[in-house]
């Protein structure tokens, strides 16, 4: 089958590869119908995120069609359509009992490499490099689905391929941390990053109670998704700064919840921008924690904390002094898709959540090198490009 | 290892979980109930003595280190008794894998993260 493939820093071709198979008797074999970018492939593309191998099949994001069912699988047959989400739980666990899905004890077959890394291994997620389980990903024509009850959710008829895609990643992860975060009917929530996740998290937190909400961003078609879809205020940081418009906007007291959606590869127009650029190309630090810097300034004293976007390792001029003193709450976490997706796939037939608009690009599978240099460099106004494998 | 079942569903009639049973006189095992309702924790000893210092960080690079086939097969125990099966990823697709230094010492690590957390 074809499968887009990372082939070295910032490099992806379209090889042909063996068909993924049935290892394990709860896995099904899907067809994919569709498969996003995500903001995380960034930094597995640029060589951020270590234990990625040359040859890699790409891509955690998708939904399609079940081919292929295991011996053990009772809640899905041959035709079912699905979303998958990208991390892999097992259900059985305490971890998954406490519906702390990502933190799954049996979805990763090499837990050693994680548990080296950060003292404690954590679930397996499609095409995340081998610390995370070495799964083969879902740019491509089929894909093994390891418990495929836990992780496999049937798309109700309302719902197109499209609007049920980031069912798999985006929402339910925009979910987590606005879920997590700890948002009270009436707070002010600040999402730094317009992407997909930042823009989902902004939902959320609306649908959950938050009286305003307001998404930070540079990019104009990003902002104005956000107005146009999402509904929450925007804040461009090229043009406002970020911690004086928030207390502007907010009587002088910040926000009570602020949700970091950017991650490791942060982007500001300041000369700590240019340190950490430094720092991170010198590989002295692994993580460039801008916005999050930004996020623990700009949060109200005893507010909350969430941080989405994707960190590997260590960041550099951290300010914990500001956390202990301002008595915040600092919390983090992949996404627990497994507790919300059947939720948000209602509400996508509700349609209470907008997000087919996240699709700016589809494209053939063949045409996915051009589709990530599009993506990574946000030409032609490009938030997601999606792959149809079967074009 | 904590298991998130009973002590009674770990050990069934104090029988050793098969991957510890077949490491046989190599370790001594027991269990008992984990504390906060997380299920029992299911401990595997090393009859002989463990390396240390050095030669520790010497057994762990040989690959052949008693304390990772311990850990390995405490795992092991853990998945087939919440979910049946252990998880497999092998064979997976991929594409071509040109050989690099890196990709070497990747595919090294993989190989025993099965393992102890600490390489």
């Amino acid at each position: 089958m074809k499968a887009l493939c990372w082939t070295g820093i910032n490099e992806t071709a379209v090889e042909t590869v063996d068909d993924p198979q049935i290892l394990n008797s709860h896995d099904v074999i899907l067809k994919v119908r569709l498969s996003t970018t995500c903001g995380s492939d960034l930094h597995l593309l640029g060589g951020y995120i270590p234990t990625m191998r040359a040859g890699d099949v790409l891509g955690h994001e998708f939904m399609g069609e079940v081919v292929e069912v295991g011996s053990a699988v009772q809640k899905h047959q041959v035709g079912d359509r699905v979303v998958v989400c990208s991390f892999i739980a097992c259900g059985q666990c305490w971890y998954c009992s406490q519906q702390l899905y990502s933190l799954c004890d049996n979805g990763n077959p090499n837990p050693a490499l994680t548990e080296t890394m950060w003292g404690s291994a954590i679930g397996g997620c499609f095409a995340y490099s081998h610390a995370l389980g070495g799964f083969a990903g879902s740019h491509a024509e089929y894909v093994r689905v390891p418990y495929a009850d836990e992780g496999a959710f049937p798309v109700p008829d309302g719902v197109s391929d499209l609007s049920a895609l980031f069912a798999s990643d985006a929402a339910p992860t925009g979910w987590t941390g606005a879920d997590l975060a700890g948002i009270t009917p009436g707070d002010t929530v600040a999402v730094w990053g317009a992407g997909g996740v930042g823009q989902m998290a902004a939902r959320a937190a609306m649908l959950l109670g938050a009286e305003q909400v307001v998404v930070i961003d540079r990019l104009p078609e990003r902002l104005q998704q956000v107005r146009q879809h999402i509904g929450a205020e925007t804040l461009d940081y090229t043009q406002d700064g970020v911690v004086a418009e928030l207390k502007e906007r907010t009587g002088g007291r910040g926000p009570d919840v602020c949700i970091e959606a950017v991650g490791m590869e942060a982007h500001s127009t300041g000369p700590q921008y240019l340190y950490d650029q430094l720092k991170q190309q010198l590989r002295l630090q692994s993580d460039r924690p801008t916005a999050l810097r930004e996020a623990i300034y700009a949060c109200r004293k005893g507010g909350s904390l969430f941080a989405l976007g994707v960190f590997g390792g260590l960041v550099d001029k951290f300010p914990f002094g500001a956390i202990m003193n301002k008595g915040m709450t600092v919390r983090g976490a992949q996404q627990h898709g497994h507790r919300y997706i059947p939720m948000i796939l209602e509400r996508i037939a509700a349609g209470e959540i907008s997000t087919e608009h996240l699709a700016t690009h589809i494209l053939p599978l063949d045409q996915g090198p051009h589709g990530y240099t599009m993506f990574k460099n946000k030409d032609d106004g490009c938030v997601r490009a999606v792959f149809q494998p079967g074009r | 290892m904590t298991i998130n079942r009973n002590p009674e569903e770990v050990m069934p009639e104090s029988r050793v979980p098969g991957p510890l049973a077949k490491l046989g006189d190599l370790v001594e095992v027991e269990v008992r109930a984990a504390p906060g309702g997380k299920g029992s924790e299911l401990r595997a000893r090393l009859r002989s003595s463990e390396p240390v210092g050095a030669a520790s960080a010497a057994a762990r690079l040989s690959g052949n280190d008693p304390r990772q086939q311990v850990r390995a097969a405490l795992r092991e125990a853990k998945q087939l008794i919440e979910v049946g099966e252990v998880l497999r990823v092998d064979p997976t697709p991929h594409g071509r894998r040109p050989p690099t230094p890196s990709g070497a010492i990747v595919e090294l690590a993989t190989k025993r993260a099965a393992g102890e957390g600490v390489l």
